[in-house]
């Protein structure tokens, strides 16, 4: 559990952080959103000291953090940042094994660890005597991250790591990223200023602006105040990226059952087949259902789920994000 | 990658045998060069050339080596330090100090040390501080920002920063300033000849006595030939990192 009490921090005359309170609970995904220059990169920086808080106090377990050895803090830290900050003289399998070596981790016990990380992200074996000038941006992303998890820290803080990112990289990442969370359990704090990934990722949901924070919650708690203010700030609809987060299974039980088709489809010829309306699986997000919906300009669409046909209606889905708030 | 490497260091083994074949029969450069700079008029006896180039290599390692030391350190210090104010001044210092001529700082240690070594190779060593103090300091200085951040987040401490980060980063930067000081003090080390040090510097200031180019030339072209080949070897030490190419 981390937690910061009265955080205020300035640059010059600046004020870049102005009485911060949060709590960080272990195991979760905390995402902070605001737009640049808001504070957020800098509430990041004061966690692991790489800068000190002009009032207020930060505590890790209880523990005030400027009470720990700088360096063993750090390294107990995850720590990945916006352009990625790789060592360019380092091959991958240095870059990802930096901590464990600075750490006196025996050899091939680093260059076990380094092979676990490079499946772990998703990047096979011939990446490790690659430098980081030879990586495209989403293979340098990976590497950093397996960096910031190398000595297996509790805490992860991120800083915008997808940033440099094309949106269909950044949305892989971002899922491959949930499913190594759905494994480690780490303290995430992921700073961010991209709705759709702070809603997607968050299991609580942050939001900052000019160095406070304007509301926190779970993503769904926050619909009314977030749609108003984040809207305006980023121009992105918030109430729209948080179908996202629903998948039509989650609904199941909101949906009008269907008779089951007959079992002999093989026999179908193709034209009847073409006629048979289009199913959707019940693992698509809301946000995909309602857009095929409006693709197919219809207000329904048929759901294959393992459990049977159903039914889901324009209704149910306009309704499921306000009953996520009541979760 | 072996292969490419004793490729490329062919100029460089060629370049040696020609400064060896120059040291031990300069008569056939003269018979060559005879045409031009005429034939050699006086048969003064002193130590064979070879044994001047070792006295001329001798000065100019000795002293390169004092200010790599010097300088280095100075320059690594100050970094980690963060002695702002010290830095500036030492490079102003420094620069200051290589204006005056050598000759005249030479002849200034000579009434405190003596003929012989010793002046030549204090004066040497002072003058190649610079470009290394130069370059270490601003080689570390201008490292992103970015990979210092990331240096630091890791939990480096500042000497872990410095070996596996800050140097290796510089590194091409301060053997340059290293390349540039030898050089120059391969070309400087000829005024041992007039304090007595020794060193191809002989051959140069009695031919000029005596006038005869066949004498500075018994001098000169071997100083050239090793200035050329240092500059190769450090060229080749800067290196053609891997990690720089695309």
């Amino acid at each position: 559990m981390i937690e910061l009490k009265n955080i205020h921090k300035s640059y010059g005359e600046k004020k870049a952080i102005n009485g911060i309170n949060l709590t960080f609970l272990e195991g979760e995904i905390c995402i902070v959103l605001g737009p640049s220059g808001c504070g957020k990169s800098t509430m990041l920086k004061l966690i692991n000291r790489l800068l000190v808080p002009d009032q207020g106090e930060i505590s890790i377990h209880g523990r005030e953090i400027s009470s720990f050895q700088i360096d063993t803090l750090r390294r107990s830290i995850g720590y990945s940042i916006q352009g990625v900050g790789l060592f360019p003289h380092m091959t991958v399998s240095e870059n990802i094994g930096i901590v464990p070596t600075i750490m006196k981790w025996k050899k091939d016990k680093i260059e076990d660890r380094v092979t676990e990380l490079l499946e772990l992200v998703g990047l096979t074996d011939h990446y490790r005597e690659k430098y980081p000038i030879h990586l495209s941006g989403g293979e340098a992303q990976r590497v950093g991250v397996a960096r910031s998890l190398a000595a297996d820290p509790e805490i992860l803080l991120m800083d915008e790591p997808f940033g440099a990112l094309d949106p269909i990289n950044r949305r892989r990442l971002q899922q491959e990223f949930l499913k190594i969370q759905s494994k480690l359990h780490k303290t995430v704090i992921f700073v961010t200023h991209d709705v759709g990934e702070a809603v997607r990722m968050a299991d609580k949901l942050v939001l900052m602006k000019d160095g406070q924070i304007v509301d926190q919650g779970s993503p769904f708690s926050m619909i009314d105040k977030a749609d108003q203010i984040i809207t305006t700030f980023t121009g992105s609809n918030y109430a729209f990226e948080l179908l996202e987060k629903r998948k039509i299974s989650d609904l199941i039980h909101e949906l009008m059952p269907l008779k089951p088709t007959t079992h002999n489809i093989a026999i179908h010829s193709k034209e009847e087949e073409n006629q048979t309306e289009q199913e959707f699986s019940d693992e698509m997000s809301l946000k995909e259902a309602l857009v095929a919906m409006i693709i197919k300009g219809s207000s329904e669409l048929v759901v294959n789920a393992s459990e049977g046909r159903y039914l889901l209606e324009f209704g149910v889905l306009a309704k499921a994000i306000r009953r996520g708030e009541y979760e | 990658m072996n292969n490419k490497n004793t490729n490329l260091w062919i100029a460089e083994l060629l370049m040696l045998c020609f400064l060896l074949l120059m040291m031990f029969r300069f008569d056939i450069f003269s018979e060559i060069l005879e045409p031009v700079i005429g034939i050699k008029k006086n048969t003064v006896e002193w130590l064979p050339l070879h044994e001047l180039v070792f006295q001329h290599m001798t000065i100019v390692i000795a002293s390169s080596a004092a200010s790599f030391l010097i300088a280095f350190t100075t320059g690594v210090l100050v970094h980690i330090y963060h002695l702002e104010g010290v830095k500036e001044l030492l490079i102003t210092v420094a620069a200051f100090g290589t204006t005056f001529p050598t000759i005249a700082v030479m002849a200034l240690l000579v009434s405190d040390l003596g003929y012989g070594f010793k002046p030549v190779f204090f004066a040497l060593a002072l003058y190649g501080l610079l470009p290394i103090l130069m370059s270490t300091i601003r080689g570390l200085e201008d490292i992103d920002e970015d990979i210092i951040t990331a240096a630091k987040g890791v939990g480096m401490t500042a000497y872990e920063r410095l070996i596996r980060v800050e140097l290796p980063q510089s590194k091409s930067v301060i053997i340059a300033g290293v390349r540039t000081s030898v050089i120059i003090n391969i070309a400087a080390a000829t005024v041992g000849g007039v304090v007595g040090a020794g060193g191809l510097g002989i051959p140069i200031v009695t031919g000029i006595r005596v006038n005869d180019p066949v004498l500075i030339l018994e001098g000169a072209l071997p100083v050239a030939l090793m200035a050329l080949l240092a500059d190769r070897i450090f060229y080749k030490l800067e290196g053609k990192q891997k990690w720089r190419i695309r």
